[in-house]
């Protein structure tokens, strides 16, 4: 009995040992790949079940089932992100998350920051859905460690990485007067060198006006975008480095732009070129992989000349950004500490609507964040406890202050059962101009409520946001079934608003804390997928969400009042059935409906009709051609056939083109090819 | 109904030559055919767990649709044609390739005996 008793206790022992140098909270963040994604039968998307943020892993799989041109496009399967047109003359599509407008997520490439500021909108046309090799989104603000402004979430995007088997990966695409080219290439320098150069074409070549408007229904453009990325794996430390130069040509407006005309005619033109340098490296202390100190660093330089008619907008922006990471266990690696300190500078000159935009602004920080994981497979509880002091100095306008952003993560996980839950502050400076660039294609007059005739206060908005979640995972029949249901708000103190309501001709802007109308918004959703049929995934969803914002004509009274956000969808359904063949045969089918949504008060109608997006592809794939695929979009040719308004008059008062709430384009079919060339080894 | 239902569902694990995550995935898609309910092979032991309803498919199937792609099962081998259609870096036959994988044991079957072998054991998934 008692060396049966002892064979026990060292049994239990040796377990709890082996347990705590099991436990792997995922390396260090800085150089998190995705390849956990690897499931056998990959369902292009997952619902992370090991992770305490609440993530989705999207595959290229997954990028793979729609016509997926740029990263604002990667997200037609599926529901928790909504993609619209900012206006109806520059084609720039934004997308939302929770209720919120693409900038107020935050962009990170290999979990460094990309986006923000000038970039804030047009950035995620930058990057090539054919560069992506997957997509993790957060909802809710993130880690303090990526900084503070992530209040809706945060994109993190991978793009192909240089140790690879793929020698070169080509891409074509053809869509209605739109061509698009990839192509990535790999050289193998040695066991701990690689690289990779990538390379990006896209024109719009075609006139093309559906609706018979005089206006073009997508701008003509001509898009390159060239990259070059560096990996280094040494014995002890790891380096990324890469230079990115991106070069934008837009020309929108009328169909007439280029011919000589009696009258005058109203058009837009942009171009723009961005230039990027990013340097990463880790080193690895001894005693495991856990333990390690990491380096960001991130320059970055833009220039945009664009008009919309006869308001101009040019802007240059210089960024730096860097970050200091420090990550090590307390006693072993079920907790781990990280802490470390950043900046972030970011010098725009700029004039918006008639005003001094500039922006010089410091944000300098320290934080820590603590994490617990229970147990390796992420049952029992894990939590992540984050803190971070910022000081922000504007340097034009004086204002300075010191942030606090305290964040708190919690998961508990039984059996199929995922519980989240979470409470974060965050911060950030909205870019007023290219931000909002979808409201200069309009002959409004910009009123600022309390602002100063020249310039305006630097626009800090702040919010608290809650989260609940549970995940259900779960084998059924040997195929995995999963459920979930969330629920996310967002509370403002500090808001920018731009209000359209209140006539035509103007659009009242303002920016503050409106005594006791607190704008928030609210997102619920649930949903679910499974393969309920031998090799075929049906993914549904149902999305509820809640918008307000101050009611600026409210702004004068004692307690001003909220009224429902303009141009959000409060009721969508979404519904999708993918096949994918064991000979390389795909077929996707994919539903959105829409809700109507409301409109601004003066000179439209109440609100927009509801209206279903419907798209199909079907894609083959062989070992001696690659894959090619063939898709419709928006079969049900859904279209808002007024998306500017004052059209035969252009410059009057009551041009609007920036109430954009559906579809432009009608029914396309596009076309595509894809190629990946292996190294013979 | 449920017990019923049950029984039909066979569990069994059969040994498949390959190397890489490039030979998984075409192993898993190949013997994923219509009343297969889970194929997962392993890079390690490469053991592949099946489970299938045996009302409707019959395991000589799933192993001629995994031969069909190139992979050799214990016992039965893929033709050198249809071991021929797979990727270069795949050869899991060629002794280089094995090493190059850290593997150390032989493989199922050495090239040249793999012919005979395949036709001693029928013609049944001759395409």
């Amino acid at each position: 009995m008692i060396f049966r008793n002892i064979w026990v206790m060292i049994g239990l022992l040796t377990a709890g040992t082996m347990n705590a140098q099991v436990v792997d909270t995922s390396a260090i963040e800085l150089f998190e790949t995705l390849e956990e994604v690897q499931v056998d039968m990959d369902p292009g998307i997952s619902l992370s079940k090991k992770s305490v943020l609440s993530k989705e892993l999207i595959s290229e799989v997954e990028l793979r089932k729609a016509a997926c041109c740029d990263l604002s496009e990667s997200f037609e399967t599926n529901a928790s992100i909504s993609a619209s047109y900012t206006d109806a003359v520059t084609g720039t599509r934004q997308i939302k998350l929770l209720g919120l407008e693409g900038p107020y997520a935050l962009y990170t490439r290999g979990n460094l920051q990309t986006m923000g500021g000038l970039s804030s909108v047009l950035g995620l046309s930058l990057i090539p859905g054919a560069w992506i090799q997957s997509i993790q989104l957060s909802k809710g603000p993130g880690s303090v460690v990526n900084g503070a402004s992530a209040m809706s979430g945060q994109i993190n995007y991978e793009l192909r990485p240089s140790f690879t088997k793929e020698k070169a990966h080509f891409n074509l695409f053809a869509g209605p007067g739109r061509f698009e080219q990839n192509a990535i290439f790999t050289w193998k320098q040695s066991p701990r060198w690689s690289s990779n150069a990538m390379v990006h074409g896209r024109q719009q070549l075609f006139r093309w006006d559906g609706n018979n408007d005089g206006y073009l229904d997508a701008p003509l453009s001509d898009h390159v975008f060239v990259q070059n990325a560096w990996q280094h794996n040494g014995k002890n430390s790891e380096a990324q480095f890469g230079i990115k130069a991106s070069s934008i040509k837009n020309i929108g407006g009328s169909t007439l732009y280029g011919y000589p005309t009696l009258v005058p005619i109203w058009s837009h033109e942009l171009k723009t070129n961005r230039y990027e340098l990013w340097a990463k490296r880790g080193y690895f202390l001894d005693g495991g992989i856990n333990r390690s100190i990491g380096t960001q660093l991130a320059a970055n330089y833009q220039e945009l000349e664009s008009y919309f008619g006869s308001r101009t907008f040019n802007a240059q922006e210089r960024n730096l950004y860097g970050n200091l990471i420090f990550q090590d266990n307390i006693r072993d690696t079920r907790y781990t500490l990280k802490a470390g300190l950043d900046y972030n500078w970011r010098n725009l000159d700029q004039e918006i609507w008639g005003r001094n935009g500039d922006y010089n602004i410091l944000t300098t920080g320290a934080y820590a964040e603590y994490s617990y994981v229970a147990s390796p497979d992420g049952e029992g509880l894990s939590l992540i406890l984050g803190q971070r002091l910022d000081y922000l100095q504007d340097f034009d306008g004086g204002s300075k202050g010191f942030y606090p952003v305290p964040r708190a993560h919690l998961k508990y996980t039984a059996g199929p059962w995922s519980f989240r839950s979470q409470l974060s502050y965050s911060y950030r400076v909205a870019t007023l101009g290219s931000e909002y660039m979808g409201y200069m294609a309009n002959n409004r007059s910009f009123e600022f409520y309390n602002e100063t005739q020249e310039s305006f206060e630097l626009p800090v908005e702040d919010a608290i946001t809650t989260g609940q979640s549970i995940i259900f995972t779960k084998d059924v029949f040997f195929k995995e079934l999963q459920f979930y249901f969330d629920v996310y708000k967002t509370l403002f103190m500090n808001k920018a608003v731009f209000d359209f309501d209140n006539t035509l001709d103007s659009a009242t802007y303002y920016y503050g804390y409106a005594n006791g109308a607190m704008p928030y918004s609210t997102s619920i959703q649930i949903g679910g997928q499974y393969e309920l049929i031998h090799r075929t995934m049906f993914k549904f969803a149902y999305r509820y969400q809640d918008v307000k914002q101050v009611n600026t004509a409210t702004l004068g009274e004692y307690e001003p009042v909220l009224e429902e956000a303009i141009l959000y969808v409060p009721h969508l359904i979404y519904g999708g059935v993918s096949y994918s063949g064991r000979k390389g045969l795909g077929f996707e089918l994919n539903a959105t409906y829409n809700s109507s949504q409301r409109l601004p008060t003066a000179g439209y109608a109440e609100r927009s009709p509801a209206f279903t997006m419907l798209n199909a592809q079907f894609s083959k794939e062989g070992r001696a051609y690659g894959q090619i695929y063939v898709g419709f979009q928006n079969l049900l040719n859904v279209r808002q056939l007024d998306p500017i308004v004052g059209g035969d008059l252009p410059f009057d008062g009551n041009f609007d083109a920036s109430i954009v709430w559906g579809p432009i384009m009608g029914r396309q079919v596009y076309a595509g090819w894809r190629y990946d060339l292996r190294f013979q080894e | 109904m449920a017990l019923g239902a049950q029984n039909k569902f066979t569990e069994t694990t059969i040994e498949v030559d390959g190397l890489c995550g490039m030979c998984e995935e075409r192993i898993e898609n190949a013997a994923y055919i219509q009343g297969v309910k889970k194929a997962d092979w392993s890079q390690e032991t490469h053991q592949l767990d099946l489970i299938y309803r045996s009302d409707k498919v019959a395991l000589e199937d799933i192993i001629a649709a995994i031969n069909e792609v190139g992979h050799d099962v214990k016992d039965h081998p893929a033709t050198d044609e249809q071991y021929a259609n797979i990727h270069g870096c795949c050869k899991f036959r060629d002794a280089e390739q094995r090493k190059a994988h850290g593997l150390t044991e032989e493989p199922l079957c050495k090239p040249g005996e793999t012919h005979e072998e395949h036709h001693a054991h029928g013609d049944k998934r001759k395409h």
